[in-house]
C-alpha cells in the first residue's frame, strides 16, 4: 500500500491530547505505512511524547510502520531533554 | 513464655548456625585471599544480621559483643584495617564465641554464667587491640548499644558514581492536574546536570487502550548538583502524592542500588538496561559489552552479558547479580514453585514410619491375594505394591542430605589443628554433593573428626621431617565420598608417614592381642589401630588425648551397620574408608528359609544364587568352602550358624554374597524370593550378637532375622583361613586376596 503522509495540524499538548488520539487511532486503521509530519509542531508535552510512543508500537504490533519526520525544534529539544531521540530511530535534521 | 515467641527464638538460633557458618567459609577463604571483598562483606553482613536480630529479641549480651566484632570488620570494609592472620584468628574465635552466646540465651533466661562473660571480655579486648584502640578506652556497655544504627558508606561502588540518583514514576492524574514531567526534567537541569537520563516508556499502553490525558511515564535520573536533598526534594513537592520518588545521595551504599534495582516496577526490562538506569553503569559501557556479546555469540560461544560486565571489569559482581537475582524472581513467581521448604526433622521421621508400616501391610495383602489366587486382586496388589515403592523411595530421597556440609565443618577443623601441631596441612574435599540419609550424616560427624585429627596428629609429618623425607612442605589431607553398590564410601586420606605394619603387630603381641605365630594380611594388620589401647603414637598429645579412641571410631561405624578399612604405605600415606549403607530404615532384602524360619539378606549384597550340587555337599562335610567355577568359595551354614535342630534336608542352596570386594558363601534350604522390608532394631540385649543386624516383620507376621553380611563374610573368610593355616598358607592368601 502507498505511503501516507499525516500531517499534524498543531501543536501536541494535554488540550489536544484526545483529539491527536482519534487522528492517530483513524489514520491507522485505513494505512499500513504511515510518515507523521511534525514540522508544525511548535509545542508538545509529555502527553504529546506519549502519543508518540504508543502510536509507534501499536503500529509495530500490526506488522505497520510508522516514521516521523520534519521534526520540529519543539520536539527535537523535548527528545533531545529525555534523551529518547535513538528510541525512534527517525532520522532527525538538527537545525542550526 | 508463648510459644510463638520460643519458634521464633529457635528460628533466630538456626539462622544465627547459619550466618556464622558462612562467616567461618569466609573467613577461611579470606586467609588465602585477603583481598577478598566479597567475603569480608559477607563476615559483616553475618555479624550484622546477628546483631540486628539478636537486638529485636533483646540479647543485649550478644548484641554487645557482636557489635565489637561487627566494628572491627567495618574498619577493614573501608579499608582503615588491613586484615591479616590474627584478626582473621580472632574474628574465628569471635564467631565461636557468638555461637555460644546465641545458645545460650536462646535457651536460657538467665544471666551469662561468668565463664562466657569472661571469654566475652577477653575477645573484646582482643577485637579492639585489632582496632588499634587500647582496652581502656572501650565503650561501656550502654554506649555500645547505642551506636547500633551508623550510618554506613560503601568504597566498592563504582568510582565515577559521584552522582544522585533519582527514580521517578509519575502517577496517572499527573497531566490531567495541570502538570507535565518535562517541566521537572528541566527544573533538575537548572540546579544541577543532568547526567543521564532513562525515559521509561514501557508503561505506555496501545492507542486503544490509552487514555491520552493520562501519564504513563517514568525516570531514572544521574543528576550532578551542589545541592542538598531537601532542595532537590523540593522540587517534586507538588506531585509527591502521586508519584514514586526515591532519591539516592551520591557514593550511596551498593545495597541500596540494589534496594532499587529490586524495587523497579518494570519486569521484563533487560539487564543492561537495569544497570544503566541505576547508573552504576554508562549506556556506552553497556553497548561496548553488548558488541562484544555479539561478536561472541557469533562465534558459537555465549556468555550471559552480566558475567562479561563483571569480566570486563565494567560494574561490581554484587549489582549484577542483584540484577540476575530480579529478572530470575520475576520468572520463578510466574513459574509459582517455590525452591524449598523447611520441614520439622520428626515429621520427616514420623512419615518415614509410617511408609515403613504400609510396606508391610502391602506385603500381607500381597501375599493374601497370592493365596486367594484371584488374578484381578494379584494385578491391583502389584500396582498398589509398585506405588508404594515409589513413594518409599521418594520419602527415603526427602531425608537424603548432601555430605558436603559435614565436610565443609572440618575446613576450620584443619586450620586450627595444623595450626597447634605447627603442621602446614590442606584439606581437599571431594564428592561434597554425595547424599546420605540425615541420620546417617549426624551421627558419622563424631567418628570423622577422630579420624581427621588422628590423620593430622600421627599420619601427617611436620614441615621438617616431609623436607627430608622430600615431599611436599605442605600436607594434603583428603575427605571424600562416593557412592558404590548401595554404601556410601567416605574415606580420609592423608598423604603422611603410612602405617607401620611391623610396629602395630608387635605393639599388638604385646597386648596380648593376636598370638604369637599368627599371619595377618595387610588389611587386617592396618586394622588393629582399631583395637582399644593400642596405640603407636610415642607421646600423648593434647589432640590425640581428646576423648574417644580409634576403638570407639569403629564401634560407631559398626552401630550404622558399617564398616572401615584401611589401606597405607609407608612414607606415601594411609587412607581410612568408611563403608555405610545408604539408610538405616528400609532394605531390598532377599529372603531366604532354613527348615520353619526365614532370614533376610540385603539384596544389594547378594551376587548369585546357586544349587549346592551333590558332590559338594558331600565334598563340603568336612571343609568349609567350595570351588565356584574355578574360584574359592568359603561358606557358612546357616543352619550350623544357628543351630537348627534336624540334620540335613534333600535340597540346599548357596547364596553369593559380597562385601567390600569379598566373597562368601551362604547356605540355606529355601530361596524365597525378593522383598522389601523395614527394619527393626534388636532390642540392647541383643546387641552383642554378631551376625544379626536387625529384625523385620513379614507379610505372614512372621518374624525374620536380618543377616549382618559383613560379619558373616569375615566369619566365613576367618574360619575358613585359620583352618586352611595348618595345610597351606597360600589358599589362606588366595582367600583373602581375592
Amino acid at each position: 500500500m502507498k505511503e501516507f503522509i499525516l500531517e499534524v495540524p498543531g501543536d501536541m499538548t494535554i488540550y489536544e491530547a484526545a483529539e491527536m488520539k482519534e487522528i492517530f487511532e483513524k489514520t491507522l486503521s485505513k494505512n499500513d505505512d504511515i510518515n507523521v509530519n511534525l514540522s508544525n509542531v511548535s509545542e508538545i508535552d509529555s502527553s504529546g511524547l506519549q502519543l508518540m510512543v504508543s502510536l509507534r508500537e501499536t503500529a509495530l504490533k500490526s506488522k505497520k510502520t510508522v516514521a516521523y519526520v520534519a521534526h520540529s525544534q519543539a520536539v527535537i529539544d523535548l527528545l533531545d531533554l529525555f534523551d529518547m531521540t535513538s528510541h525512534f530511530g527517525d532520522p532527525v535534521v538538527m537545525k542550526k | 513464655m508463648s510459644d510463638e515467641m520460643e519458634a521464633a527464638k529457635q528460628g533466630f538460633q538456626i539462622e544465627a548456625e547459619e550466618l556464622l557458618e558462612d562467616m567461618e567459609e569466609a573467613l577461611l577463604h579470606l586467609e588465602n585471599e585477603p583481598d577478598d571483598m566479597d567475603s569480608v562483606n559477607a563476615v559483616f553482613r553475618a555479624a550484622h544480621t546477628i546483631k540486628g536480630t539478636a537486638g529485636v529479641f533483646g540479647f543485649d549480651d550478644v548484641v554487645t559483643f557482636t557489635h565489637v566484632a561487627e566494628s572491627l570488620l567495618d574498619m577493614i570494609r573501608d579499608e582503615e584495617i588491613k586484615i591479616n592472620n590474627e584478626i582473621i584468628a580472632a574474628l574465628l574465635q569471635s564467631g565461636d564465641h557468638m555461637a555460644a552466646l546465641v545458645n545460650f540465651v536462646v535457651e536460657s533466661d538467665d544471666a551469662l554464667p561468668a565463664d562466657l562473660l569472661k571469654t566475652s571480655k577477653e575477645l573484646i579486648q582482643v577485637l579492639n587491640e585489632c582496632m588499634g584502640k587500647s582496652s581502656e578506652s572501650v565503650a561501656s556497655d550502654s554506649e555500645v548499644v547505642e551506636v547500633v544504627e551508623q550510618i554506613e558508606r560503601d568504597n566498592t561502588v563504582g568510582a565515577d558514581n559521584d552522582n544522585w540518583h533519582i527514580s521517578l514514576r509519575f502517577g496517572l492524574e499527573v497531566l490531567k492536574s495541570g502538570m507535565d514531567p518535562q517541566s521537572f526534567i528541566k527544573y533538575l537541569k537548572r540546579i544541577g546536570t543532568i547526567v543521564s537520563i532513562n525515559t521509561l516508556v514501557e508503561n505506555i499502553p496501545l492507542l486503544e487502550d490509552m487514555d491520552a490525558e493520562e501519564c504513563y511515564l517514568g525516570f531514572e535520573i544521574g543528576l550532578d548538583t551542589e545541592e542538598s536533598k531537601e532542595s532537590i526534594e523540593s522540587v517534586f513537592d507538588f506531585v509527591r502524592e502521586d508519584c514514586q520518588i526515591r532519591i539516592l545521595p551520591p557514593n550511596s551504599l551498593i545495597s541500596e542500588y540494589l534496594a532499587l534495582i529490586q524495587e523497579l516496577p518494570e519486569e521484563d526490562t533487560m539487564l543492561g538496561e537495569m544497570l544503566v538506569k541505576s547508573k552504576v553503569l554508562t549506556a556506552k559501557e553497556l553497548q561496548g559489552a553488548l558488541n562484544a556479546q555479539k561478536v561472541i555469540s557469533d562465534s558459537g560461544n555465549v556468555k550471559p552479558l552480566g558475567e562479561m560486565l563483571v569480566d570486563a571489569g565494567v560494574v561490581d559482581k554484587n549489582v549484577v547479580e542483584a540484577a540476575v537475582e530480579k529478572q530470575q524472581t520475576v520468572r520463578r513467581i510466574k513459574k509459582g514453585d517455590v525452591k524449598s521448604v523447611r520441614v520439622d526433622a520428626d515429621k520427616l521421621d514420623a512419615l518415614i514410619n509410617l511408609v515403613g508400616e504400609l510396606v508391610i501391610a502391602n506385603s500381607s495383602s500381597f501375599l493374601l491375594a497370592e493365596r486367594s489366587e484371584n488374578p484381578e486382586l494379584m494385578e491391583a496388589n502389584s500396582i498398589t505394591a509398585r506405588l508404594v515403592e515409589e513413594i518409599r523411595d521418594s520419602a527415603l530421597r526427602l531425608r537424603m542430605v548432601q555430605i558436603g556440609a559435614t565436610f565443609t565443618k572440618f575446613q576450620r577443623v584443619v586450620r586450627d589443628v595444623s595450626r597447634d601441631l605447627g603442621k602446614n596441612i590442606e584439606l581437599t574435599i571431594i564428592g561434597a554433593e554425595t547424599e546420605l540419609d540425615k541420620t546417617v550424616v549426624e551421627k558419622i560427624g563424631d567418628p570423622l573428626m577422630h579420624l581427621v585429627r588422628n590423620s593430622m596428629d600421627h599420619g601427617i609429618e611436620t614441615p621438617e621431617e616431609r623436607q627430608q623425607k622430600s615431599k611436599s612442605l605442605q600436607g594434603n589431607l583428603k575427605l571424600s565420598a562416593y557412592h558404590d553398590s548401595g554404601s556410601i564410601v567416605i574415606e580420609v586420606t592423608d598423604d603422611g608417614k603410612g602405617l607401620d605394619k611391623e610396629k602395630l603387630i608387635s605393639k599388638a603381641l604385646e597386648k596380648g592381642l593376636i598370638k604369637e605365630n599368627q599371619t595377618l594380611t595387610d588389611s587386617e594388620a592396618y586394622r588393629l589401630i582399631f583395637e582399644a589401647g593400642l596405640s603407636t603414637a610415642k607421646e600423648v598429645t593434647n589432640i590425640s588425648g581428646r576423648g574417644v579412641g580409634m576403638d570407639v571410631v569403629r564401634r560407631n561405624i559398626e552401630a550404622l551397620r558399617g564398616t572401615i578399612d584401611v589401606e597405607s604405605e609407608i612414607d606415601v600415606g594411609t587412607t581410612i574408608s568408611i563403608r555405610l549403607p545408604l539408610t538405616l530404615a528400609i532394605i531390598d532384602g532377599f529372603l531366604v528359609g532354613v527348615e520353619k524360619a526365614s532370614y533376610v539378606i540385603p539384596l544389594d549384597m547378594v551376587i548369585e544364587c546357586v544349587e549346592l550340587s551333590e558332590e559338594d555337599r558331600v565334598a563340603s562335610m568336612d571343609r568349609n568352602y567350595i570351588s565356584l567355577r574355578g574360584e574359592v568359595l568359603p561358606f557358612i551354614r546357616l543352619r550350623e550358624m544357628f543351630a537348627h535342630e534336624t540334620d540335613s534336608v534333600t535340597r540346599e542352596n548357596i547364596v553369593v554374597v559380597q562385601y567390600a570386594g569379598r566373597k562368601a558363601g551362604i547356605v540355606v534350604d529355601e530361596l524365597l524370593g525378593e522383598l522389601q522390608t523395614v527394619i527393626k532394631p534388636l532390642g540392647k540385649i541383643f546387641s552383642q550378637l554378631s551376625g544379626i543386624s536387625g529384625s523385620t516383620i513379614l507379610g505372614s507376621g512372621d518374624v525374620a532375622v536380618i543377616l549382618d553380611v559383613a560379619a558373616l563374610v569375615n566369619r566365613a573368610a576367618n574360619q575358613e583361613s585359620s583352618a586352611m593355616l595348618t595345610t597351606s598358607s597360600e589358599a589362606a592368601l588366595q582367600l583373602t586376596s581375592n
